[in-house]
């Protein structure tokens, strides 16, 4: 990534691009995963994977785009022992998910393993276990991969409920869903943010000369591939 | 916690396995006896270390590797990833723990009532548990740090050749305390500094895992587990290096004595023998009396490096009729037919087995017991034609010189040839 300087709002903010645009690699830098060659990152205030950040348990939440999970293990212990190594206690930890489980609508399922899941309730665990710590910032990686469309809305609306408590940093790439789901759009295109600002700003961005496509779909299209060829 | 993460571990079906593996050792090891001997019940537990250390170690990393692989993506932001390598071993250490725990009660409840507390068996069983709970910690480090499925068996082969030739090549073999089953730990106890270098190691290896957790706190970096594991091995060389041993020594001072017409002395850890042994003691006695002889006043239950010396008028009693409570009788007119305390310093002859077994079945006959070891039947008929007194006098006079230890003078009574197998013996 080069040239990024971003500052991101409270609330949810949705990140946008082409595979391989730098959106899991944003993500791993804001994980301190990965350091950055030069400048700095911040997150909530403390830089990422330092003793600062090691020093304060639980702020930031993460779904990635595709996760294992033990399958002889039940859907509340799996969250309980994720908010666990948040740093909460045990008993603190089951009582949180028993709550978090019951806001993504699995409490009748508690106690299913989760190899007796079906792939939307997976979401919903993955989405559960991603703020059972309470997190002031949770990052989702495409959180409705694979889901059909009912299960996508499903896990869209609970973002959006979610999203009055926490902010959130959604990489999605149903662009239909940003004008509910985010207050502020990010669109990455080579390892660069081309464009931050709100839902409405990047419809007005459209240029409407792609017949069938939604504002968003043609501008976001504008974007990446004007840049595109810019760059070429 | 401890149960959940239990619970998820795959030891729990070794539960079953390891009972049924302690149930074979029982049966098919029945001279192992689990009643009485600390000692030898943690030196039974050794072949079933040697076999459960590598599985322990493999299902560790099995669970480690599984665990990592189906967690990972989660890893990156959660605050404590240590947590997890600390879950696991919790989870597989729990059944390591109730596993040891069937394993060595039997000793635990003998030790115990035997009022051995805060002797060094209990530290034995101490380090029973650290070295199992240990090797659960290094299988675990090895799972979480080298997350394939091949490391399960690999680890779990490798370590039962470094058991195996620990064993059989080393002077560590203690380690997993491959025994004899004889009567040499009977009143012994155990090297403290062997017991504690073992102790080391176990702790060494659960360390590894606790601080590593703790390192695994701002990540798990490859130098923080490569430290892990070369203190580990530290802790292993320092095994080899110092050689120690748990050999056990002599632990005559503990020695217990009874306050019966025959003194009765045992270890301190058959103490509660004493009252038995010293009830059929005097009834061995009463009879050699009736029939002219002398007894010692003194029983010793025989105990490698006992302070006394052989002719203090000291019969010293084998303990393997200890291990049958049918064969203890018998085990005492063997014992006062037999004077084993001369024995050690004096070579007997075959005429002097032959007098000591005729002694022994004439007890028995006098007892109206059956002898549970072989008599010389045709010397014994032979005496028994003989008048009374020269019968009483023969045996009065041949006692006397046994516990004086004069056992060169020992003879057949008057009128009694050598039979021809003896003369065959002699000859020979």
């Amino acid at each position: 990534m080069r040239d990024v300087n971003l500052s991101l709002r409270r609330g949810a903010v949705a990140l946008v691009g082409l595979n391989g645009a730098g959106k899991t690699t944003l993500f791993n830098l804001l994980l301190g995963e990965l350091e950055p060659t030069a400048g700095s990152i911040r997150v909530l205030g403390d830089t990422p994977n330092s003793r600062a950040a090691a020093g304060r348990a639980g702020r930031v939440g993460y779904l990635p785009q595709s996760f294992g999970f033990p399958p002889g293990v039940k859907t509340v212990d799996f969250v309980t022992y994720i908010g666990w190594l948040h740093g909460l206690d045990w008993e603190v930890s089951k009582t949180a998910s028993i709550e978090v489980l019951q806001r993504v609508g699995l409490e009748t399922r508690m106690n299913v393993k989760l190899g007796e899941l079906s792939g939307g309730m997976l979401r919903r665990v993955g989405l559960a276990q991603s703020f059972v710590h309470d997190p002031e910032l949770v990052l989702l990686d495409e959180p409705s991969s694979g889901l059909d469309p009912a299960q996508r809305v499903e896990i869209r609306d609970l973002v959006v409920e979610e999203s009055a408590r926490r902010s959130f940093l959604i990489a999605t790439h149903h662009l239909d869903d940003i004008d509910r789901l985010a207050r502020q759009v990010i669109v990455l295109h080579g390892g660069t943010p081309v464009f931050v600002g709100t839902p409405s700003e990047l419809a007005a961005r459209s240029t409407g000369r792609r017949p069938g496509l939604s504002a968003f779909e043609d501008a976001f299209l504008e974007m990446t591939t004007t840049t595109s060829s810019a760059g070429t | 916690m401890i149960i959940d993460a239990a619970r998820h571990s795959l030891g729990r079906w070794l539960v079953i396995f390891g009972a049924a593996l302690v149930l074979t050792l029982w049966l098919t090891r029945p001279d192992w006896d689990w009643r009485y001997e600390m000692a030898r019940a943690t030196d039974s537990a050794g072949l079933y270390l040697l076999l459960m250390l590598p599985i322990w170690v493999g299902v560790a990393a099995w669970d480690a590797q599984q665990m990592r692989l189906r967690i990972k993506s989660f890893l990156p932001a959660v605050h404590q990833p240590g947590r997890a390598v600390l879950y696991t071993f919790t989870g597989t250490a729990f059944w390591v723990v109730v596993l040891h725990t069937v394993v060595l009660c039997a000793s635990w409840v003998t030790a115990l009532a035997s009022g051995a507390v805060g002797h060094p068996l209990i530290l034995l069983a101490i380090v029973q548990f650290l070295l199992p709970v240990g090797f659960v910690a290094l299988g675990t480090t090895i799972g979480w740090r080298f997350p394939t499925p091949l490391i399960a068996p690999a680890v779990a082969g490798v370590l039962l050749i470094l058991n195996v030739l620990a064993v059989s090549v080393t002077n560590i073999r203690q380690l997993t305390g491959l025994g004899e089953g004889g009567y040499d730990y009977y009143g012994q106890v155990p090297s403290r500094i062997g017991l504690a270098a073992q102790g080391l190691v176990g702790m060494s290896l659960i360390s590894m895992v606790l601080v590593g957790s703790r390192v695994a706190r701002d990540r798990l970096s490859p130098t923080h587990a490569i430290a892990g594991i070369a203190a580990a091995v530290v802790a292993f060389l320092t095994l080899f290096v110092i050689t120690p041993t748990t050999e056990a020594t002599a632990a005559s001072a503990n020695t217990t004595c009874g306050t019966q017409r025959i003194t009765v002395c045992t270890p301190a850890e058959y103490g509660s023998h004493i009252d038995v042994l010293t009830l059929s003691a005097d009834e061995v006695a009463a009879k050699i009396a009736e029939m002219g002889g002398t007894t010692p006043d003194r029983l010793l239950l025989d105990v490698p490096g006992n302070p006394y010396q052989p002719g203090e008028g000291i019969l010293v009693l084998p303990p393997a009729g200890l291990h049958n409570y049918r064969q203890i009788d018998d085990a005492l007119v063997a014992a006062f037919s037999h004077p084993y305390s001369c024995d050690l310093v004096n070579a007997p002859t075959p005429l002097q087995f032959a007098v000591y077994d005729t002694i022994y079945g004439l007890i028995h006959a006098q007892q109206g017991t059956v002898p549970v070891g072989g008599v010389p039947r045709d010397l014994i008929e032979s005496i028994a034609v003989l008048p009374p007194d020269d019968v009483s006098n023969w045996f009065a006079t041949t006692t006397a010189q046994m516990w004086s230890c004069e056992l060169e003078q020992i003879r057949l009574p008057d009128g009694i040839d050598a039979p021809a197998w003896l003369a065959l013996d002699e000859g020979g």
